[in-house]
């Protein structure tokens, strides 16, 4: 009896609940998708159109580009049109897989879209974030590759690429000796052959699905095995394997800022922006001035990067630092097992990475996500070998289904091999039922960035007649959010345009200004020097904890209108009245 | 975004308002529309060995064009020159003499073009070269991207102008305690720095002339456009200064160029007229590695090839005709720079003119009286601020320079003292040659916001456009340096075979693979470059045959310059080695086979 009156009032219960994604206890959300799973890009950017007939409004979607093979680059973009059209406020770029087998952050995006719009009524925050941010989420900027890692035979790490053939191995032929999938499982193992006595590696004594390097000579070799590397064939004749594989570049080497052509780093191309992926992000971006945050999705390794990536380019301004790391540190906190990184000293050096780009050719504050990480198996000390661990996982947590055991396989150029391996979703992807936390996390990771974008107040402080007719007007400008109008770096390298201050009235000619150096001496000022003093460009930023006070000498009478205009933080205005 | 003074800009340019031309050039310097229909008819003419190639289209929209050259034998791949002119806006002469150049090998079909494919590009910087042709006339560099140079938050809201409607762009000199500039005691129509330690104080600003549109107190320091072809290209690019744009080709009609080239490997050398000179003067090498991110510039191996070409592109010129040698590295962000260190290929580039330094010098006749003037181009390279070194000179420079000391000494006693400035020497030769053209008398004019202010100084195009009489001469000269080129550019062939019997059907088979060109196959910054095209060589057995041993499809990237050379043994089993053959081939240098003598 009470079962069945828990049964019928289930679904009762659910529909008049309110929607509060991220909760436990909450209605049915107005779209209901799985975050257990990963997606090729068309139903990817299927369920993004789901959210876009949910919510037209709010959220639209547009093509920016085609990518080599012929897909389209799609950018969504969210914002609430009643707080003002996208250009009009600060935005927030987010973008995932540039690499064609590092995929999770399309569901990740995908995740974050559909967490503000659903919570878009019932979380005052979210509703905030929304009236002052617009965000441009671009899930795929590789999506051949992307549908490459699906569709094809691959391995955890292949392949990073896009598809435009190159010809890799110099001998004339493109693509012509890819890997390959020669026991039809669908994924690129290993392979293995037994040479007792005479070869390099052992067979783990507790697992032999291992293999453990021990060398030719004593004590620890011979090995009774040898690794031939990836699973394939000579299929050019030439005496090599798998040497020109699909594509073989890198698009996040090929960004302009301190970019480095391919004899000093593998796959930067023949110059930056060189792939119509790359041209079509970088367009929307430098016809989007407004975006003041930049998050880029990657996997693996647990990191939150920032730049430089390259020791030469020196630090990055103190002031905008404090800004990174505020983000940073907060996303350790956020991210388990994360490190927020630089990415030369920490990682390892890129020339014409897209976070460099966007910091130092665009003056954004930007963050590369390694998502996923080995230590989010188990933070069990018992489980301290990464490949023990990983196999450990595959049994207990996947049942086994993590790892195609080692079979035979009669090779054309080795004869008898062995081919095994892990599948390629386990090792730089989180499996099903961790992908919904990772999204989340990281999507939470964002939607902080996205606060921190600036926000300017202005206030009118002070209207005194100081005599003649003249009147002098203090007015104070505020960034009350931790990203500056304008980054040091934007004001050093002159990116994009200075900040401009106006004060406008019908009855009022403005004759001087400078901006107030001492709150208790209203004659210190730093008298602005430009042709007129009613419009003035300013190309150091407004930071937080920094307010600007700025005195107007003006004469005449009646209202007027103070406005700061922004690219990054929009247009903001007070107004006032010399009779005040 | 719409800007409108980019439209008019580009329509102005496109007008095809006819600028005054001050000389009658025996080579047309063309409007790109011109130039478009002579390439076409140049192509045209010999459709046999010419054909017309559009790369791609300008930001204007004009055709970036070229015409390849090749004999009726030559195969689909062959070696290639390209040869480029024009990718500096007011280099309309390169782009005439790479058209002359183009017209002569289609007319006269040159053992070169029998063995080597020549693709011939006039112009790159299309849109930068219309203001040649505009009313009024200005010399231009920039034609697209668009920077706020002032940063006052608008764009091109200041542009140069025609202030005194003379049809030309020229220069004002600004009253300014301020200025750094003073007029040259030695010619007060030139302009020099102030110097303080003699006492100088600087009396004005030169600016281009123009209007304070934006009544900011300063005339004509925000134009349309301010992107630069030449400063587009990727390798040295320099990111956020205003010519360098907002990312390496970002100007289409490069970026065409630049994807040709990509995709063309048998290109193998380029021969380049613009501002970079590694011709004028031996250029010096930065080394051969600097770590994981090399030095910008000549490696040295290739400085010491570069260094012989250039002799033999001063040697095609009198003396006086040579110019100021440039400095040793290329310019950043330049196409000579991407097409060697990126590209890796053979890149050879000279200047054409520079307007000399030096009044022309009369030549001694028999008796030792002076004659006639003439020029002395030597001597014009010793004037240069940017001297090569002692080392790098030509044979007779040292004593030229001597000269040259003992005369200025002498003229130190009868002028003002101290040297005279870099534009004082100019409008020395001006003065003594009819190219008047070159300088605009400085007139004093009220200007509407700066107040009374002078207009004129060296008129545009006056320090790229060469006398209409040495039109003729210089491109004769470069043209047979380019026919030249074939004897330098390397060139793959194959020894006979050598087949030795070792008895139960087994021969073994030697081929010898050699450069027979001047020229290594690869610069060294080819060898460095991750594209370099590799030599493959191929053994070719014939039926019945079997490889007993070597390799099966051996390959190799460089052979050393004047007859280097690479070994190949294979073994094989054969009833007969009738048939067999060996094959090289590479891109950039084409194919060659060898068969078993019969």
């Amino acid at each position: 009896m009470i079962l069945s009156t828990l049964l019928s009032l289930t679904p009762l219960l659910q529909d008049q609940l309110p929607i509060r994604p991220g909760l436990g206890i909450s209605g049915t959300p107005t779209v209901e998708l799985a975050f257990n799973r990963l997606y090729d890009t068309t139903d990817l950017y299927g369920h993004f159109d789901s959210l876009v007939a949910a919510w037209p409004e709010l959220f639209s979607g547009e093509t920016i580009g085609t990518s080599v093979g012929g897909r389209e680059l799609r950018v969504y973009t969210l914002n609430d049109p009643a707080s003002g059209e996208p250009g009009t406020k600060p935005a927030m770029w987010i973008d995932a897989n540039v690499h064609g087998n590092e995929v999770q952050g399309g569901e990740t995006i995908l995740y974050l879209a559909w967490y503000v719009l659903e919570s878009r009524g019932s979380n005052e925050r979210i509703d905030d974030l929304l009236a002052n941010v617009t965000f441009y989420m671009c899930p795929s900027v590789n999506p051949d590759g992307r549908d490459h890692w699906f569709a094809a035979a691959n391995g955890a790490s292949s392949s990073r690429s896009g598809i435009s053939p190159i010809d890799s191995d110099q001998d004339g032929l493109f693509d012509e000796d890819p890997t390959n999938d020669l026991d039809g499982d669908g994924h690129v193992g290993q392979m293995r052959k037994y040479t007792p006595g005479e070869g390099t590696h052992r067979l783990n004594p507790d697992d032999p699905r291992i293999m453990e390097f021990v060398g030719r000579r004593a004590p620890r070799g011979p090995g009774d095995w040898i690794m031939l590397g990836s699973e394939g064939i000579d299929d050019d004749g030439d005496g090599r394997k798998n040497e020109d594989g699909v594509g073989g570049y890198d698009m996040n080497r090929s960004w302009p800022s301190s970019w480095q052509p391919g004899h000093v780093q593998f796959g930067a191309g023949p110059y930056p922006l060189y792939w119509p992926e790359t041209r079509a992000v970088a367009d929307f971006l430098m016809a989007h001035p407004e975006v003041a945050a930049v998050q880029s999705f990657h996997n693996s390794g647990g990191m939150i990067l920032r730049g430089p990536g390259d020791s030469g380019f020196g630090n990055y301004p103190g002031a905008d630092l404090r800004v990174y790391d505020q983000l940073g540190e907060e996303g350790e906190k956020m991210l388990p097992f994360y490190n927020y990184w630089v990415i030369w000293s920490d990682l390892y050096t890129v020339f014409g990475g897209f976070v460099n780009w966007a910091y130092e050719g665009l003056g954004i504050i930007a963050f590369t996500n390694e998502q996923w990480t080995d230590d989010r198996i188990s933070p069990d000390d018992r489980l301290d070998d990464e490949t023990s661990a990983r196999h450990w996982f595959s049994d207990q947590l996947l049942m086994g289904a993590g790892f195609k055991d080692w079979k035979p396989y009669d090779h054309p150029l080795y004869g008898e091999v062995e081919i095994g391996g892990f599948v390629k979703d386990l090792g730089r992807v989180p499996p099903a039922f961790m992908i919904e936390e990772e999204s989340h996390r990281n999507a939470m990771f964002c939607l902080i960035h996205a606060e921190a974008t600036p926000r300017v107040e202005i206030e009118v402080a002070r209207v005194e007649e100081i005599g003649g007719g003249v009147f002098a007007v203090d007015v104070k400008f505020e960034n009350t959010r931790a990203i500056p109008t304008r980054t040091a770096r934007a004001s050093q390298r002159k990116i994009g345009l200075p900040d401009q201050i106006t004060f406008a009235g019908e009855s009022i000619e403005v004759l001087a200004v400078g901006e107030r150096t001492d709150r208790f001496q209203p004659e210190e000022l730093d008298l602005d020097e430009g042709a007129d003093p009613s419009r003035i460009a300013r190309e150091r930023g407004l930071f937080d904890g920094e307010p600007l006070e700025l005195r107007y000498f003006v004469r005449g009478s009646g209202a007027f209108t103070v406005a700061f205009q922004s690219e990054k933080a929009g247009t903001h205005t007070v107004t006032g009245d010399l009779a005040q | 975004m719409w800007n409108p003074l980019l439209s008019v800009a580009l329509a102005s340019s496109f007008a095809g308002a006819a600028g005054p031309i001050p000389q009658s050039a025996p080579l047309e310097l063309l409007t790109p529309e011109q130039l478009d229909q002579k390439l076409r008819d140049v192509a045209a003419a010999a459709p046999d060995v010419a054909s017309y190639i559009e790369f791609g289209r300008s930001l204007a929209g004009a055709p970036v064009a070229g015409i390849s050259i090749g004999g009726p034998e030559l195969p689909e791949l062959a070696p290639t020159i390209l040869v480029v002119g024009g990718l500096e806006g007011p280099r309309a002469f390169e782009g005439s003499v790479v058209l002359d150049h183009a017209r002569r090998l289609s007319e006269e079909r040159p053992e070169l073009i029998q063995t080597t494919r020549v693709i011939c590009v006039p112009r790159v910087a299309m849109d930068a070269s219309t203001s040649r042709f505009a009313d009024p006339q200005a010399e231009t560099f920039a034609s697209f991207h668009d920077a706020d140079t002032d940063r006052d938050g608008l764009f091109g809201e200041d542009p140069a102008a025609d202030v005194d409607g003379d049809g030309r762009i020229a220069w004002m000199r600004v009253p300014d305690v301020k200025g750094k500039y003073i007029a040259d005691p030695h010619d007060e129509r030139a302009n020099t720095e102030a110097d303080p330690k003699v006492g100088q104080r600087g009396a004005f600003r030169v600016v281009r002339e123009g209007f304070d549109a934006d009544s900011d107190g300063e005339a004509s320091e925000d134009g349309p456009f301010d992107g630069r072809v030449d400063r587009g290209f990727s390798a040295g690019w320099e990111e956020h200064e205003a010519h360098a744009a907002r990312f390496p080709l970002e100007e289409p009609g490069a970026r065409a160029l630049a994807d040709y080239v990509i995709e063309h490997p048998e290109i193998a050398l380029v021969l380049l007229y613009d501002s970079t000179d590694n011709l004028g003067a031996a250029p010096k090498g930065v080394g051969n590695s600097g770590g994981r991110v090399p030095k910008q510039g000549w490696m040295d191996g290739d400085a010491k090839w570069l260094g012989a070409l250039g002799k033999v592109w001063r040697d095609g010129l009198e003396k006086g005709a040579l110019p100021k040698p440039a400095a040793h590295a290329p310019e950043p962000g330049s196409f000579a720079s991407w097409a060697y260190e990126h590209r890796g290929l053979w890149v050879v580039a000279g200047r054409l003119w520079d307007l000399p330094m030096k009044a022309p010098k009369a030549p001694k006749s028999e008796e030792g009286e002076e004659a006639e003037p003439s020029e002395d181009g030597e001597a014009a390279m010793e004037d240069s601020a940017e001297k090569p070194a002692m080392d790098d000179k030509p044979e007779e420079s040292a004593d030229e320079e001597m000269e040259s000391k003992e005369e200025m000494e002498s003229k130190e006693d009868e002028g003002p003292p101290g040297d005279p400035s870099d534009q004082a020497k100019e409008l020395e030769w001006i003065d003594a040659t009819e190219e008047s053209w070159r300088f605009i008398p400085w007139q004093p004019f009220d200007h509407p916001q700066l107040g009374p202010v002078e207009i004129g100084g060296f008129a545009p195009f006056a320090r790229f456009d060469p006398p209409a009489a040495e039109h003729e001469s210089i491109a004769a000269a470069r043209y047979d340096f380019l026919l030249g080129l074939e004897s330098w550019l390397p060139r793959l062939s194959l020894d006979p075979l050598q087949v030795e019997a070792k008895g139960a059907g087994l021969f073994e088979v030697r081929a010898s693979v050699v450069n027979g060109g001047r020229l290594p196959l690869l610069p060294d910054a080819g060898g460095r470059a991750d594209h370099r095209p590799r030599v493959i060589v191929e053994l070719q057995l014939p039926d019945g045959a079997t490889r007993v041993a070597g390799d099966s499809r051996p390959f190799f990237e460089n052979l050393s310059g004047e007859g280097g050379r690479r070994e190949y043994v294979w073994l094989i089993a054969a009833d007969s080695v009738t048939g067999l053959s060996v094959r090289a081939s590479a891109p950039h240098l084409g194919s060659v086979t060898q068969e078993v003598a019969q």
